[in-house]
Order: structure tokens, then C-alpha cells, then sequence
């Protein structure tokens, strides 16, 4: 029964081989797109997806119970008092002013150090010092001569806080709180300047009083923090670069040829009031050369984007917002293609690739109505939704002798 | 897994096909493996053997749509694959059969009786596929009109964001041994009819079917969200142990019955019809019987999912790719993961059917015509076959035949058999052609029968069949054993009415009306004819016969089934009141020149339409009086003018008959005369304040008084005083009263009316008597200073016209006034 069973397949083999074996090449070149990625993201998990300084948190927006402001909370660290800077007497801190003690201090404001190219207005700062007092002694303490500089060009932006804090007396175990707060109402500069990110340093010169002698031990401080709260309603813009590595091993090299094209399809659903314009080149990190840019593409119409057209649009906000609805979401698809031979150059994307070990993406980030000085807010609820795949052409031609080998015969 | 991948490897390896033909083997009757074909055929020789050394072997490979240039073009580019994906249907299919007889012994009892015994194995295997199925392989399901290469690709079979239909894909493989028995009996005088059953016991060795399957995928245009739905159910039946991957033969597990059918009947000697029905029956799988089976619904697949907390997790791409292939893993297999049960399941063999004539054209040769068809999964696969066979003896055996294919069209069958002593050979296909690009089929059966006890003098004529030129049918030596039944001198095989006595001039035919037509040919062979109606006669020879001839002795037409129509209206004479005119149908063939309906023998105006009401006479103007009383036939006029109309002299629209004056034109408010103006001057007198006296059109016909006139009697007016209560003019008002005087004096056509008026202070009488004063007063001054009395008109109307509040001083002031108006003739 084997036998004539095997004959049987020996016979349909003889029959395949007549009808196919007669072709000197299988050009077989199927189109093959699958989803990579379905995403969607809220602008605080956007912001959290990486590890960050930056606190994220939510405030209830003005007149809803559901809709939540986004805002943005950097806490920077200021050079502490000491008990040593007061020339008290034995544990003493004699009652009295004390406006020399300290000198201007400065402070570089690390919410401002990721971004260049930056300008952003944020509507309403704030900005909380927090004073942890470690002393036996009340402390009342006033900031003078505070103003930010930025870092490249030099400009001052003055603010003034008119209020002084009273800050208890404490220890190291359970210290004394004080509390100081500069909004826009109390000052004279306009914070939304002061606290644009822009690299910047914070100066300040504390001015100190003690209205009742006190006491310290050695190494006790006034330690101090600068809480700078931004509630995410403004315009802004700015410019972001992101290195991706990748690695294609030596036998991949051999596989250029299988590949007429790769679409990289990156399709957006944005409800947040805000564009992302991408550049993207690749490059090779160990010589640093850039190979070439990667063209993007407009899925829909195929026509190739400028660098300037945003791949991410911005949602356009509502002028009446409800409890689930403060945009209308703006929709794009663009394509990444890479081809074996690009119609425009004649060159191979693909093998560009293949040389290289990285892409450098070049975003630029801007708020609706920016160039017009539109202020926008952003909500917790406000997501990006975001759906990528690659879409391929296999040239999965196969020579007689290629099938020969593959069929052992 | 591995149960999967030994069902594709049965499937494929199979190369997909299904159930046997032999369209040219249907015809070698003479060969016992004809009876495969219809159990009521048996062979010539009482016994037969085969299968020992070279048992008959059978293949076949067909298609629905792919040929062998289909299948090189969907390998060799995208434009040539397209040619190939035009010729698929929604659903096609692909097929292999093949088998072998192990032993096929057969013997004859008592001439009418024929047993034979066969064992074999066989295999039917077909995939039934979609067009979207051939698209998605050839272009996957990402292709779409706008990538680089695909301008020229129909979008039909570019997939992305199409659902590739793949309703109806499937799978039918069974591979079983066979063991048959054929019992044939002959039936009435001549053995005319014969029947035939082949009861058969099946062992099945493998199965895998598609029970059911539905399924499609979609992939979104815009993200590339694949979506699969639909159901499958799927049974298998595999004889290979899953521990070590070896075959063990499943002995009677999988026992199952079947049964052939078949009868030929042969009408006369010449003509026989045939017909049978194959393999209807069954397997019962039970040996390792699995049932794979999903209903799955919908399944969209968009992606990995990430959201705040993937991306936490995912800080290189190999976790985004673990999280990928997890999420679409554990999905599909949520989704579509088979529910396996071991049940028992059945399957049907796929039963066929066969319908054949067949006419014998001489001892040697015959024609014939088959239909064949079968049906799987709810298709009528068919098959029509023209043949043409011919033996040499017994010696050779040669079939040719031409087949028509499920669509295809290029199918030439041949077949040999080669008797050598008791060696009986033979080879045949239904298609040599398969090599040609568009050929769909390839078969081919073979093998070789030991044959005993065949006849030398098989129709018992007396003359042995080497000798015979009719070894099949008892003869006369003098004919070399042909027969010659009517006796007529003609053999039957010359003779062309072989039933009926007749003359070699007419083939061995009659001709009982003497009209020199044979009684074969002639239509009407006791009625002496002509050769153009076949022997009928045509009495008034117009071309149609008699029997067909409503008038068969007046020549007429075709058109009339032979009757007249002499004034050739198309109305035949016998209905045509008026056979001579040529007329029309709705006046039974009599005419209406002036087509208005009207004939023309009760038509006034047999030559103009008309209407009804005037006897078909026309009334062009339409005033209801006919053109030919009308004198003014083209202009509406009235009855009692003859139909003319009337007259309007002066032209002012008023016709003369309501023109109170017709020579001047005058309007219609004044009955067609012209208003009088005296005075001449254009204002009709009707409108004219001064009729008699020519003045202007902004005075209403009254001459024009000029401002500077105006102004010097308003003067006059205003400045004119009195002494109180007295008639005496003060001196202060002569001034005025002099200009005034001076301006009458010329203004010769001029009238000044003067009249006088008082308050009510004092009674009315003296009042009147005041105003009357006053009024002459001025007058008499007036004249005083040369103005015509003539001129001068005085009128008093004491307190009676007040224009002014009388209770108070200033209303009494201007009550108290003497006005002066100029007046007109």
C-alpha cells in the first residue's frame, strides 16, 4: 500500500514538473502590510514615558467637575541657609535683621534646560518657595532682587515678591514650615517671561530677620525649594532632536534585494492642541555622517512633504468646550518610504539604511494659533492616538537553480 | 502543530484534484475498464484479467481556470498574473485523481451474464479557492494602485482596504482502497438492453475535508488594521502515528459502501443511448478522526496596544516586538483557536453521471456524443465529449474525441488498444493537448488485460469474422456477411431504406407518386410534387406549396400565405373594401388621401385635412367657419362678415362698427370720438378751466399769470383798507390799487372778480350790506383809474365765508378782506 501510495505522489510530481518546471525564474512579488503599533496616550503618559524631572499633575480646570488642567511642576533645589552664616553667640541667633547675610545666589532652573530653540508663554505661573526650617529660631524671610537671565542672550527678566514669609521654628526631625508664593498678581515682571523655557538661572538675595532670639545647633539649615508650578495654557514652540539606534545584522545586508519598498505608516488622531513637524535623516553615529534625509510622505495623496507640513496636526480648540469634548481632534497620515531604487534620486533608500545605525528626528513642536499669540490649554482628557504599520513589497524571485537547491534534487 | 502541518502536507503534496472521468475509455467498451465507466459494460471476450503485471493506472489533473500559461503568468510579473486572474471565477478549484486497479478479473456465463471482480486504490483530491484568494498570494494584501508598478493593476485585485474574499476555500482530499463486484445482465430480443451494478466495500486510508469555511480578511487602507472574520470547520482522518511520524494502515476503520450504476439500450442496430451514475456512497472515518472547528466572528488586529503603561516597560524595540507578538498570538488564538473533537464523520464520494449515444456509422466505426458531470461542494462540473471510434478487427483500437471542459476548450482525446494473441494493451487520454498553454486538463489511463475465449464468427453468420465486413451482424455470403433485411438486392449498409423494399435508382428506396422523388425524401410521396417542396405540389405555382397555401389556386403572396392583394396596400384582396385603391387598414383598404382621418368618400375636401365637423374640410384661421365658406379663409373674422373681419378707418383701435366716430380717432372713454378744445390751445375742453380763452397746460388751460403779475395782485390784496365800519378806502392802499388798475388796463382778456367779506361783529344784514360796500368800492376805483367795467366783476358775501377765527381779534382781522381774483372766459 506505501509503494502505491508513493507512486501515486511520484506521478503527481511528474505532473507539477511539466507544467512548472519548464520556467527559468518565479518572479513572485507579493504586497504585504501589517499594524505595528496602536497607541493612545494622554499627554501626561506621553510625558512620563520617559524617566523625567519633570512632575506631571492635574488641576481641575475653572467652573467643571471633570475636566482637569494639565500643568507641569519643576522643583529645583536652592542653596540652603546654615546656621553657620549667622554669627550668633554659642547655639544664639540674636534677634535682628540680618539684609547682608547673604549674597545674591543664583540657581539654574532645571525646567528650562531640555529644550532649544524654545519660546514658549505659559499664561499663569507659579512659582512656591518652600522654606524647611531645621532651627530652634523664627525665621522672617524676604526675597530680593529675584529675576531669571537667560543663559545665551543674557537677558534679565526682573520679578518682585512683596511678601515676606514667617517660617517656624523647627528641628531636623519634625523642622518648621514657611511658605512663599509668587504668582502674577504680586509681581512687577511678567512671569510668563520670567518663566519661559528657555535655559535660565534664577537669581535671588534672601533677606532675613529674626524677631526673637533663637537657637541652632551646628549643621542644622533653612533649606529652601523653588516649586515652579506651569499650568499647561499658553502658546509656545520648540524644537526637539531624538537619536533612534538600530542595528541590521551583516546577513541582513544580503536581503536588500528582497525589498522593492518599505512604507513606514504613521497615522495620527490628535486631540491635543498641538503640532509636531518631523525631519528625519539617517545617520551613522560613529563617523556622524548623515546619509540621507527620509522623505515623508502624505499617505492619502502620495505627494512628498515639505519638512515644514506637520506629520502630527494640531486639533483645533473648541470655542464652547464640554465635560468630554475641548477640541475638534485633527487627523493625518504620512508615510516614511524607503525605497530599493527612489524614483527621485535613483538611489537605494534601503541600502541607505542598511549603512547606517541610526535616525535622527528633528521635531519641531507648536501650539495651535502660535504664530497669532493664541492661547491654548491642554486637559488630562486630551489624548493622541496613533496607529503605525509597515507596509513591504517582497521581490521574492526564484531562479531554477535557487529551487533546485531548495528541493534538494 | 504537527497534526496541522501533517494535513498540509496531505493536501498539498496531493497537488489538489478530484474525481475520475474517462471520457475516451467510455467509448472502448470492448475493454473490461469500461464497466468503471457504466456498470452495464461489458467486453467481448468471456474472460479478461488484468492488474497482475500491469494493472490499469489512472490520472487526472484539472482546473477550473488555471492553465499551464495561467500558471507560468502568475509567476513571471504582475501585468502577466492579472491575464491569469481575469480567467478565475469567484470560486475555482484544482483537482488530481488517481488510481490503480490491483486485480480487475472478469468472465461471461451463459452470453448474458458477465461478472468481474475488481480491487483497487484511489485518490480524489481538489482545493477549491476564491479570485481573492489568487490576488492575495500573488499581491498580498497590502498591494493598492498607487505603489510604484501597480498603475496598470486592475483594483479589483489590489486588496488593501478590500476584504479578500475567501468564502467557500477549501480543502477535499480521500485516499481509499476499493473492492467491487460488477454484475451485468443483456435484456429482450437482440439483447437490446442491458444493465449493469458494481456494488463496492471502501476502506478509507486518509481524509481531510473542508466542511465549512467563511472566512475574509480585510487590511484598513489607512493604518493597516487587518480584520479577520468567519468560521471554519474541518475534519481529518490521517493514518500516520503522532508519537514517530510513521504510516500505519488503518485496516477496516474507516469502512465505507458504494455502488455503480448503469443501462445502455440500443435502439435500432446503428443507434444506441447510455446512460450511468458512479460512485455514490460513503466513507465512515474513524481511525484518528480530528474535527477542527472555529467560529470566530469578527477579529480586528490593530497593532501592539500601547498606552502609559507599555511604554514605562517598553524601552527598546525588542519588548515592543515580544508585545506584538503576544498580543496577536494570544488574540488569534482567543478568536480563532480550533475547538478539536474526535467524533466520527462521514464523507460522500463524489458521485458522477454520465448520458451517451451513439451511432454506428459502419461495422467498424461509430460516432459518439457523451455528457458527463459531477458535483462538489454545490458546483456542476461538466463535461461534453464528440467522439469518433474505430476498430480494425480486434486487432487496433483507435478513439479520437474532442471535449468541452468546464470552460476549456482544448481537450483532444486519444486512445490505442493493441490485442496481440491474449495480450490485450491500451493507452488513452482525454487530452494530448495538455502541453498547449491554455490547457486546463491532463489524464491519462493505461494498462494491460489478458483476455480468453473471444468468438471468430461473432454474429453466427457462417462466414468467420476475418472474412466478415460485418462481424457484429448476421449477413448473406454475397454481401460478405453484410445483411440485406428488406430483401430488395441492396444491402443494408448501401441501402438506404434498408426496412423497405425498393430500387437501386432511389438507394434501395421507393417512389409511390412517380414524381421522380424517392418516398424517403418526398414530403408528400402519394401526391406528385416538385424537388423545391421536397415531392409536394404548388397547384397555382406561386412559390408556395399547397399545404401551406390559404389560396392554393390564385396566385398570390407569401406575405398571404398565397392569397391576393391586387392594389398592394397590404391588405389582402379578401378583406380590402377597396381591392383596387390602395388604402389604409383602419378604413378596410380603402384610402384617406389627405390623412385626416376622414375617408376619402365621406371627405368635403378629400385633398386638404380637415376635421370632422366640417366634413374633413380644414379652418385654417379658426373663426368656425370652414376655409371653403370662408372669404377670408387665413384671417379669423365673424360669421355674419363671411368670416372677414371688420374695419377701423381712423385706427384708433375702436373697430368702425363701435366707432361713434370712424374717420377720427377719438378713445374709447369718449366712443371712439376726440374731446373738443375751443379755445386751442391742447387742453381738451374737459380739462380746460378757460375753454374759450387759449392759455397753458401747468394753468389748466387758463392763460399764464407771471409771478411779477401774481405779486402786484397780492399787493393790491394786502394792502387794501378801509376806514372802519365804512366803505372808504384809505389813501394807503391807492398805491397798489393803481398798479392793479395799470395791469387791467392791459390785460385786456383779464377779469378781476371782486368780493367782499366781513367778520361777525354786528349783525349779518349790516355785515352784507358792508362787504357789498367794500367789493364796489374798489371797484368804482378801479374804474376811476381806466378800467374797463367790463372787466371788473363785484361779488359780497358778508360774514358768511369767515377763513379765520372769528373770537379773536387776528381771525377778525383777516376775516375782514375784500379778495381779488383774475378770471378767464
Amino acid at each position: 500500500m506505501k509503494k502505491t501510495l508513493l507512486y501515486l505522489l511520484a506521478g503527481e510530481l511528474f505532473v507539477f514538473c511539466i507544467t512548472a518546471c519548464n520556467i527559468d525564474e518565479l518572479a513572485f512579488r507579493p504586497t504585504y502590510a501589517i499594524p505595528v503599533v496602536e497607541a493612545r496616550m494622554t499627554i501626561g503618559e506621553i510625558l512620563n514615558s520617559r524617566p523625567s524631572e519633570v512632575e506631571s499633575t492635574f488641576e481641575k480646570a475653572f467652573g467643571t467637575d471633570s475636566l482637569f488642567n494639565f500643568q507641569l511642576v519643576y522643583t529645583d533645589t536652592l542653596e540652603p541657609l546654615t546656621f553657620e552664616s549667622f554669627a550668633g553667640t554659642g547655639n544664639s541667633v540674636p534677634a535682628r535683621s540680618y539684609p547682608n547675610l547673604f549674597k545674591l545666589r543664583s540657581v539654574f532652573l532645571r525646567m528650562t534646560g531640555n529644550t532649544e530653540s524654545g519660546d514658549f508663554r505659559f499664561i499663569n505661573p507659579r512659582v512656591d518657595f518652600v522654606f524647611n526650617n531645621e532651627m530652634k529660631t523664627e525665621f522672617h524671610l524676604r526675597l530680593d532682587s529675584t529675576y531669571t537671565k537667560n543663559v545665551k542672550t543674557g537677558v534679565e527678566f526682573p520679578f518682585d515678591i512683596n511678601d515676606t514669609a514667617i517660617i517656624q521654628p523647627g528641628s531636623s526631625a519634625s523642622p518648621g514650615l514657611g511658605t512663599l508664593s509668587v504668582t502674577n498678581e504680586n509681581t512687577n515682571g511678567a512671569l510668563t517671561d520670567v518663566f519661559s523655557p528657555t535655559p535660565k538661572f534664577m537669581f535671588y538675595k534672601p533677606l532675613l530677620s529674626v524677631p526673637a532670639q533663637g537657637t541652632a545647633e551646628s549643621g542644622e539649615r533653612l533649606n529652601i525649594y523653588a516649586k515652579v508650578t506651569l499650568p499647561f495654557t499658553g502658546y509656545g514652540q520648540a524644537v526637539r532632536n531624538d537619536t533612534i539606534p538600530y542595528s541590521i545584522g551583516e546577513d541582513d545586508v544580503d536581503e536588500i534585494d528582497a525589498i522593492d519598498f518599505i512604507y513606514l505608516r504613521m497615522a495620527f488622531e490628535n486631540e491635543l492642541p498641538l503640532e509636531v513637524t518631523v525631519n528625519a535623516f539617517i545617520v551613522d553615529t560613529i563617523s556622524w555622517d548623515t546619509l540621507a534625509q527620509v522623505r515623508l510622505y502624505n499617505s492619502q495623496t502620495g505627494i512628498a512633504l515639505n519638512g515644514t507640513a506637520a506629520v502630527v496636526p494640531a486639533a483645533t480648540p473648541l470655542q464652547t468646550i464640554t465635560s468630554t469634548t475641548t477640541t475638534t481632534p485633527a487627523f493625518n497620515s504620512s508615510d516614511m518610504r524607503l525605497y530599493k531604487e527612489n524614483p527621485t534620486s535613483g538611489l537605494s533608500d534601503i541600502e541607505t539604511l542598511f549603512n547606517g545605525n541610526a535616525i535622527l528626528l528633528n521635531m519641531s513642536f507648536k501650539t495651535t494659533g502660535y504664530d497669532n499669540s493664541e492661547t491654548v490649554s491642554i486637559y488630562s482628557s486630551q489624548a493622541l492616538k496613533f496607529n503605525m504599520g509597515i507596509k513591504t513589497r517582497i521581490d521574492a524571485s526564484i531562479t531554477r537553480d535557487s529551487l533546485t537547491n531548495l528541493i534538494g534534487l | 502543530m504537527r497534526k496541522l502541518i501533517i494535513i498540509a502536507l496531505v493536501v498539498f503534496a496531493g497537488f489538489k484534484a478530484n474525481a475520475q472521468q474517462d471520457l475516451t475509455l467510455y467509448n472502448a467498451r470492448y475493454l473490461q475498464q469500461a464497466s468503471f465507466t457504466n456498470a452495464s459494460f461489458t467486453p467481448e471476450c468471456n474472460v479478461t484479467v488484468g492488474g497482475i503485471l500491469f494493472g490499469s493506472t489512472y490520472g487526472r489533473i484539472g482546473s477550473s481556470g488555471i492553465t499551464r500559461r495561467s500558471l507560468s503568468n502568475f509567476i513571471q510579473g504582475p501585468e502577466d498574473a492579472v491575464k491569469s486572474l481575469d480567467r478565475l471565477k469567484d470560486l475555482n478549484y484544482l483537482e488530481l485523481d488517481a488510481g490503480r486497479d490491483l486485480i480487475h478479473f472478469g468472465f461471461r456465463v451463459k452470453d448474458k451474464n458477465y461478472f468481474s471482480l475488481n480491487a483497487s486504490v484511489r485518490t480524489f483530491n481538489s482545493l477549491t479557492y476564491t479570485k481573492d484568494a489568487a490576488s492575495l498570494l500573488i499581491f498580498g494584501n497590502g498591494a493598492s494602485i498607487d505603489d510604484p508598478g501597480n498603475e496598470n493593476i486592475p483594483p479589483e485585485y489590489l486588496l488593501l482596504g478590500n476584504r479578500a474574499d475567501l468564502d467557500g476555500t477549501g480543502v477535499e482530499s480521500t485516499t481509499y482502497g476499493e473492492i467491487g463486484l460488477q454484475y451485468a445482465r443483456k435484456f429482450l430480443e437482440d439483447d437490446k438492453l442491458s444493465i449493469g451494478i458494481r456494488p463496492k466495500v471502501l476502506f478509507g486510508i486518509a481524509n481531510v475535508q473542508t466542511k465549512e469555511s467563511a472566512i475574509g480578511i480585510t487590511t484598513d487602507a489607512n493604518t493597516f488594521g487587518i480584520t479577520l472574520d468567519g468560521n471554519y470547520l474541518i475534519n481529518n482522518s490521517i493514518p500516520i502515528d503522532q508519537e514517530d511520524s510513521t504510516f500505519s494502515y488503518p485496516g477496516f476503520s474507516n469502512l465505507g459502501f458504494g455502488v455503480d450504476l448503469g443501462a445502455s439500450f440500443n435502439f435500432t442496430e446503428k443507434m444506441q443511448v447510455s446512460a450511468s451514475v458512479n460512485n455514490l456512497g460513503f466513507i465512515n472515518w474513524k481511525n484518528q478522526s480530528t474535527n477542527y472547528s472555529a467560529d470566530g466572528g469578527s477579529f480586528e488586529f490593530r497593532g501592539a496596544l500601547i498606552d502609559g503603561s507599555i511604554l514605562d516597560a517598553a524601552t527598546s524595540f525588542d519588548s515592543l516586538g515580544t508585545s506584538f507578538a503576544d498580543d496577536l498570538l494570544d488574540s488569534l488564538n482567543s478568536q480563532f483557536g480550533a475547538d478539536t473533537t474526535e467524533d466520527n464523520y462521514r464523507t460522500n464520494l463524489p458521485a458522477r453521471y454520465n448520458l451517451g449515444f451513439n451511432y454506428q456509422l459502419t461495422d467498424r466505426a461509430n460516432l459518439g456524443v457523451l455528457m458527463n458531470a459531477y458535483n462538489i461542494k454545490k458546483q456542476l462540473r461538466a463535461a461534453f465529449t464528440l467522439s469518433y471510434n474505430y476498430r480494425i478487427r480486434k486487432a487496433i483500437g483507435f478513439h479520437a474525441n474532442y471535449s468541452i471542459n468546464n470552460r476549456s476548450f482544448t481537450n483532444l482525446g486519444l486512445g490505442f488498444s493493441f490485442n496481440i494473441k491474449s495480450y490485450q494493451l491500451y493507452v488513452m487520454s482525454d487530452n494530448m493537448l495538455f502541453f498547449l498553454p491554455n490547457s486546463t486538463n491532463m489524464q491519462f489511463r493505461g494498462g494491460l488485460n489478458w483476455t480468453f475465449g473471444c468468438s471468430n464468427d461473432k454474429d453466427k453468420d457462417g462466414i468467420k469474422d476475418k472474412d466478415d465486413d460485418c462481424p457484429e451482424t448476421p449477413g448473406e455470403a454475397k454481401f460478405k456477411g453484410c445483411p440485406d433485411t428488406d430483401k430488395d438486392g441492396v444491402m443494408d449498409k448501401e441501402d438506404k431504406c434498408p426496412e423497405t423494399p425498393g430500387s437501386e435508382e432511389f438507394e434501395g428506396c421507393p417512389d409511390r407518386d412517380g414524381d421522380k422523388i424517392a418516398d424517403m425524401n418526398d414530403d408528400c410521396p402519394d401526391a406528385p410534387g416538385v424537388p423545391e417542396f421536397n415531392g409536394c405540389p404548388d397547384t397555382d405555382q406561386d412559390g408556395i406549396q399547397d399545404s401551406e397555401d390559404d389560396c392554393p389556386t390564385v396566385a398570390g403572396i407569401p406575405e398571404f400565405n398565397g392569397c391576393p392583394d391586387t392594389d398592394k396596400d397590404g391588405i389582402q384582396d379578401a378583406v380590402d373594401d377597396c381591392p383596387e385603391q390602395p388604402g389604409i387598414p383602419e378604413f378596410n383598404g380603402c384610402p384617406d388621401t389627405d390623412a385626416d382621418g376622414i375617408k376619402d368618400s365621406e371627405d368635403a375636401c378629400p385633398e386638404k385635412p380637415g376635421t370632422a365637423q366640417f366634413q374633413g374640410c380644414p379652418d385654417t384661421d379658426a373663426d368656425g367657419l370652414p376655409d371653403n365658406k370662408d372669404n377670408c379663409p387665413e384671417v379669423a373674422g365673424p360669421i355674419d362678415n363671411k368670416g372677414c373681419p371688420f374695419g377701423d378707418r381712423d385706427g384708433d383701435g375702436i373697430i368702425d362698427n363701435d366707432d361713434s366716430c370712424p374717420d377720427t380717432p377719438g378713445p374709447v372713454e369718449n366712443a371712439g370720438c376726440p374731446y373738443s378744445d375751443l379755445d386751442g390751445d391742447g387742453v381738451y375742453d374737459k380739462d380746460d378751466r378757460c375753454p374759450q380763452t387759449p392759455g397753458v397746460f401747468e394753468n389748466q388751460g387758463c392763460p399764464e399769470i407771471k409771478q411779477e403779475e401774481q405779486e402786484v395782485l397780492n399787493t393790491a390784496f394786502s394792502n387794501l383798507e378801509f376806514e372802519t365800519g365804512k366803505d372808504v378806502i384809505k389813501a394807503s392802499s391807492f398805491e397798489s390799487l393803481d398798479k392793479l388798475a395799470e395791469l387791467l388796463v392791459k390785460k385786456t382778456d383779464w377779469k378781476l372778480e371782486i368780493a367782499g367779506h366781513t367778520d361777525d361783529v354786528g349783525s349779518e344784514a349790516s355785515n352784507l350790506a358792508l362787504s357789498e360796500k367794500r367789493s364796489k368800492s374798489v371797484s368804482k376805483y378801479l374804474e376811476s383809474k381806466g378800467v374797463p367795467i367790463t372787466q371788473l366783476i363785484v361779488k359780497w358775501f358778508g360774514e358768511s365765508k369767515p377763513i379765520a377765527d372769528n373770537t379773536t381779534a387776528e381771525g377778525r382781522a383777516q376775516n375782514r378782506r375784500v379778495e381779488m381774483n383774475v378770471i378767464f372766459d
